[in-house]
């Protein structure tokens, strides 16, 4: 049935979830779901329900559709995500690839995330968001405070900068079609083409690197030579480069600093170790740069 | 707090005011947050928002806010329309990335993109080494005055006019070293506008200039030949604006989006040019990324055919061009361009097509169905030709085999690389199917499976140039969920995925187009054809030694079977690969993954969360390079609301990855039967007794076959605590504690046969009888890459009036680093690459302040 979205129809609701409820109940006035002037706005029926039950006995009937995530009286995701759904599947601000996703195929509901009733959601700011992604993403908390890491602690990247949680057509909701059109969106120098292109790099970005945070800089998965030699067996990467190859390994003398014999060509395993001369990996333009030298 | 209706519905204005101040100077510490330097700064921070009143007959917003306003991560936003119908948006935004304080060289010029030498520079020269080739040990006093063993086998001391060159060397060189700040500065503007001329349209419009400005620490070579490398600050000079607009059109049941997104990327910097260490007469140039340009239209549309049943399909068409002119050989020093170009540009294409659809259905109450489809292609078209050049500052030598062949200089090198360029290409069709069944009340069980194939090619490529051409990758994958209401979630996923492909071991020819002409000098049929003739790769019978050099076709393999030499390619790089070695992208792949997670609501105000996941992927085909990853981790959440005023959460994760990789050092096989002198025949240890079954055995020698397993153990700590309406809901107190502890540990097996360096040739004596002329290293582990790091900030803020708060806060963090990396880059301890001196970056800062916050 139609709802009353106007404030009459929310003064059934409001008549006891005032000013003085537990919750600020009455700040999402202060939002866009608030704007009565707006046509398309929502009363607390249209996303709660009719709830005659809750109306006529509140003490023991809940509403139609329960938010709150501790209630005992939880609505299913399904029920709850319908309520949005109403409105945002198709008609405003469309979450066209919501269903099937991930998050929907995971059980996770809009009010997982959003808090419609606060002015100020912590998913919608830059700083807090992640916060509200950590409650599941365990291990993408951890990994943005290593040594190597997006400014996402700092708020200066989040995680939809790089993620649609709304569903998406890239790989893990990215919010382009792959990895690497996500990565060019900030990195757009790696884009090219380039004339002596490196096949991991035009592959995919998470070949060598891990987005989310490394101990390895810059965001690497494993740190030269090992990494490169992951894939390169030729010439000197084919050599066993080790602690015995640094200065006062085992392969060296003179107070642990003069290279014994050419068994340590620092060069390839230390400092940036392959990067020291191979430094163009994402690719390089010129004509003489098809070793990534120039 | 607010208790009032009017309150609560209307908007409230924050503006703050302070002054901080930062206790010491890490660049580190200042990433990202803007306190990188030691003494003030200023907080400011503003969210102001209004427009017409929820209850009154306009849609009027708007907002304006500001953060971090003192510091150079400042951000400012201003949105303001009218809701439903129209919004504009600006914002504006900075960046820094600090990335180095302690990065110092001697050259000139930092900050332009051509870095000169200071005129007192002397080439650093060990004299009683090498009167000719550079070697940075000379900047330590200790370590460049080392004695060495002269060709006679006498440990000679350098002699008094040998130290004094060394003493003028340190005495002009070591000076000029002076620090250059590594950071770089992102500044952004924003602007979008959103247009509904009615419920069925949207048109969001957006723009963003970017600029980027700094240095970053880049490897630069200057010499092929004797591998000397610099650390240069690499000058960074990018403009980028991106673009889209969309135009959206919308029914009940169908949504229907056309858009256009393009991205320009300008680089103000065409090359890096530096001199050379060793010899200040030759500068290298380097070419700096290239500008490049993006468009790209997609068209989406949803439709819901039943109320239970979905059909979205997208599709995209773009466009990648980058046309930057080539750096010339004018400007490519040192004759590495002798033979010229075949173009002036690349004028490369890269043309990227995506289609994707996606089928929902929900047929019964209990079961939903998925099915999506997935094409990702990219097309890359750019012009593929053959590109002739000496590698880094080094001149033409020799003559080539394929000097006057196919179009080929008469005149060229046999150390000219003949290289084609590879164009890579990449298609992707992938088909994802899953069910989910609810099988009880809250509780539902999925299965689903992947497909996914991957076409790689070249366009243009005289050869296949992909490793694996295609590869095939399924995947089987269940999960059961299941939830109580209020108290419990638990979730346990498993999904396994195989991945095969056929391994092309002689790809690389794609590279070296000259590997399908027959060279001079007696052969019958090319690279190619004796490979594919043989069976065999560039990179020769693993076993099997002829005790003389091949002649005829054979002869395409150096002496003794070892691997196509350098002459056939023109390349100083031997680009075949090991037989066995799989490149882990394309490398069949097994992989298992588990997710686990266990919410439990113990009391209202106490709860328990635990995850786990799980991830091993196997190369199982793979002898050489990356055989194993694995990842797991686990962690654990206590969360305590004792009420509203009082909440505190306590994680830890630990995380655990390791990479098993295999390599093969291998050498090439020689009939020589001694090192230095005839009698000089032992070997200590290794696999072979003597130097002459070593050498005979060096590509097959089982002691040169070598493992690296590398493993980062994580723990991370947290706890968060907040505390809010203490002294009669005047103060909020609040802290947060963070603690990581990251170790990265890198294994080695294996070793090195190192000559006696008293094993010379005559006049130097014999050794002794008895003394072992090869000496066999054992690899030793990488020493622990450490970072730990500490945060503990607390703040407070009390409510000094109703308008009016105090907010105090402090911030204390401790990084704890150790990094080999920096082992080698002090003076005196590389041989040929420059020190830059830089140190690990650990620190120890406090940073604290207070502010007035206002709120109306």
């Amino acid at each position: 049935a139609q709802v009353d979205r106007s404030l009459k129809g929310d003064q059934n609701c409001t008549v006891c979830h005032d000013e003085s409820w537990r919750t600020p109940v009455l700040s999402i006035y202060q939002t866009k779901h608030g704007v009565k002037a707006d046509e398309r706005t929502p009363g607390c029926q249209s996303c709660h329900g009719g709830s005659a039950e809750h109306q006529n006995d509140p003490g023991n009937k809940s509403p139609d559709v329960v938010f709150g995530a501790k209630s005992k009286n939880l609505s299913s995701g399904e029920v709850r995500n319908a309520a949005c759904l109403t409105c945002h599947e198709s008609r405003i601000l469309p979450r066209t690839n919501w269903s099937g996703s991930q998050h929907e195929t995971r059980g996770v509901a809009c009010s997982d995330c959003h808090d419609i009733h606060t002015p100020n959601p912590r998913v919608l700011n830059k700083l807090t968001q992640p916060e509200v992604c950590f409650a599941c993403h365990k291990t993408q908390r951890a990994q943005i405070r290593r040594f190597s890491r997006h400014p996402i602690a700092e708020g200066k990247v989040t995680c939809s900068n790089c993620h649609n949680p709304h569903g998406s057509t890239g790989p893990t909701l990215l919010v382009k079609n792959s990895v690497n059109e996500t990565c060019y969106t900030c990195h757009a120098e790696k884009r090219g083409p380039f004339l002596w292109e490196h096949a991991p790099v035009v592959d995919d970005c998470t070949n060598c690197h891990t987005p989310h945070g490394s101990n390895l800089s810059p965001l690497l998965k494993m740190r030269p030579p090992m990494l490169c030699q992951s894939c390169h067996s030729g010439d000197h990467g084919k050599n066993l480069y080790s602690g015995a190859n640094l200065p006062s390994g085992n392969a060296t003398t003179v107070n642990g600093r003069l290279p014994l014999a050419s068994q340590s060509p620092p060069a390839q395993g230390n400092s940036r170790s392959c990067l020291n001369c191979h430094s163009l990996v994402h690719g390089s333009n010129h004509p003489a740069g098809a070793k990534f030298q120039r | 707090a607010q208790t009032t209706a009017a309150s609560q519905t209307t908007p409230e204005k924050k503006v703050e005011i302070g002054v901080g101040g930062v206790s010491d100077n890490s660049f580190k510490f200042g990433e990202y947050n803007g306190l990188r330097n030691q003494g003030p700064f200023g907080v400011g921070n503003f969210d102001l928002r209004g427009g017409a009143a929820y209850d009154s007959g306009s849609t009027w917003r708007w907002r304006f806010t500001g953060t971090n306003l003192g510091l150079e991560t400042r951000n400012l936003t201003a949105a303001f329309g009218k809701q439903g119908k129209f919004r504009f948006i600006f914002a504006y935004d900075e960046l820094l990335a600090n990335r180095s304080d302690t990065y110092r060289i001697p050259y000139l010029g930092a900050g332009s993109n051509n870095i000169t030498l200071p005129a007192n520079w002397i080439a650093p020269k060990v004299p009683q080494v090498s009167a000719n080739n550079v070697n940075f040990r000379s900047f330590d006093p200790i370590a460049g005055t080392g004695s060495v063993i002269n060709s006679a086998g006498v440990l000679t001391p350098p002699t008094a006019v040998q130290l004094a060159t060394l003493a003028n060397i340190r005495a002009a060189d070591v000076p000029d070293f002076r620090n250059v700040n590594l950071a770089t500065k992102r500044t952004r503007i924003d602007g979008g506008f959103s247009y509904s001329p009615d419920q069925q349209w949207d048109i969001p419009i957006g723009f963003s200039h970017e600029h980027k400005a700094g240095r970053k620490a880049l490897g630069a070579v200057s010499s092929q030949v004797s591998e000397n490398a610099i650390i240069m600050p690499d000058l960074i000079d990018y403009d980028t604006e991106q673009a889209n607009v969309s135009f959206n059109y919308k029914r009940k049941k169908l949504f229907l989006t056309g858009s256009y997104y393009g991205s320009f990327f300008n680089n103000n910097v065409k090359s890096m040019t530096w001199q050379d260490v060793a010899d200040p007469t030759k500068s290298a140039t380097m070419a700096s990324a290239p500008s490049n340009r993006f468009n790209q239209f997609s068209l989406t549309g949803g439709y819901k055919i039943s109320s239970n049943t979905k059909l979205v399909v997208t599709g995209s068409y773009g466009r990648n061009t980058q046309d930057d002119a080539f750096l010339g050989p004018s400007t490519a020093a040192n004759g590495q361009l002798a033979f010229g170009l075949p173009a002036g540009s690349l004028n490369g294409l890269v043309v990227t097509g995506t289609l994707n659809a996606k089928l929902t259905a929900k047929p019964t109450k209990k079961l939903n169905l998925s099915a999506a489809y997935k094409f990702d292609n990219r097309d890359n078209q750019t012009p593929v030709n053959i590109y002739l050049f000496q590698d880094a500052n080094e001149s033409k030598s020799g003559v080539s085999p394929f000097a006057g062949l196919n179009g080929l200089p008469v005149t060229l090198g046999s150390n000219t690389n003949i290289y084609e360029n590879r164009a890579y290409s990449k298609q992707i069709n992938q088909l994802n199917l899953q069910s989910e069944f609810a099988v009880a009340k809250r509780q539902w069980l999925q299965a689903g499976y992947d497909w996914q194939k991957i076409d790689r090619s070249c366009s243009g490529s005289w050869i296949n140039c992909a490793d694996a051409p295609a590869t095939n990758e399924h995947t089987l994958r269940a999960e059961w969920r299941k939830s109580t209401v209020g108290n419990l979630t638990a979730r346990l996923g498993y999904a396994f995925s195989w991945r095969r492909g056929k391994y092309d071991e002689n790809a690389f020819l794609a590279l070296v187009p000259m590997a399908n002409v027959v060279p001079a000098g007696g052969a019958t049929t090319s690279v190619l054809g004796y490979l594919n003739q043989t069976g065999l790769t560039g990179f020769g019978p693993v076993a099997g030694l002829p005790a003389t050099p091949l002649t005829g076709n054979a002869a395409i393999f150096s002496p003794n079977n070892n691997i196509v030499p350098q002459a056939l390619y023109g390349s100083r790089n031997n680009i075949n690969e090991l037989v066995g070695m799989r490149r882990y992208m394309v490398a069949d792949r097994n992989r298992h993954k588990v997710r686990s997670n266990l919410e439990w609501q113990a009391t209202e105000k106490f709860s328990l969360q635990g995850t786990g996941e799980f991830n091993d992927d196997d190369y199982l085909n793979s002898i050489y390079g990356l055989k194993k990853g694995t990842f797991w981790e686990a962690s654990l959440d206590a969360s305590y609301a004792a009420s509203a005023n009082l909440v505190a959460d306590l994680f830890y994760t630990y995380d655990n990855q390791r990479f098993l990789s295999a390599g093969d050092a291998y050498g090439s096989n020689s009939t020589a039967v001694f090192q230095g002198q005839a009698a000089d025949t032992i070997v200590s240890g290794g696999c072979f007794a003597t130097v002459a079954a070593k050498n005979a055995n060096a590509k097959i020698d089982p002691c040169l076959n070598w493992s690296k397993n590398n493993r980062d153990k994580i723990d991370t700590v947290g706890f968060i605590i907040r505390r809010k309406n203490l002294i009669s809901g005047k103060l909020e107190l609040a802290d947060e504690v963070m603690f990581t502890r990251a170790r990265t540990d890198t294994a080695v097996n294996g070793g090195s046969y190192i000559n006696n360096p008293l094993a010379l040739a005559a006049p130097a004596p014999p050794l002794p009888p008895g003394t072992p002329a090869v000496f066999f290293i054992p690899a030793s582990d990488y020493p622990t890459l450490r970072n730990d790091e500490i945060t503990v900030r607390p703040s407070a803020t009390y409510a000094l009036s109703k308008s009016a708060s105090l907010r105090a806060f402090y911030m204390f963090q401790r990084l704890m680093a150790a990094d080999w990396a920096y082992l080698g880059i002090q003076f005196g301890t590389g041989t040929n690459y420059l020190p830059t001196n830089e140190k690990s970056p650990s620190y120890g800062v406090h940073a604290a302040g207070f502010s007035v916050i206002f709120t109306f």
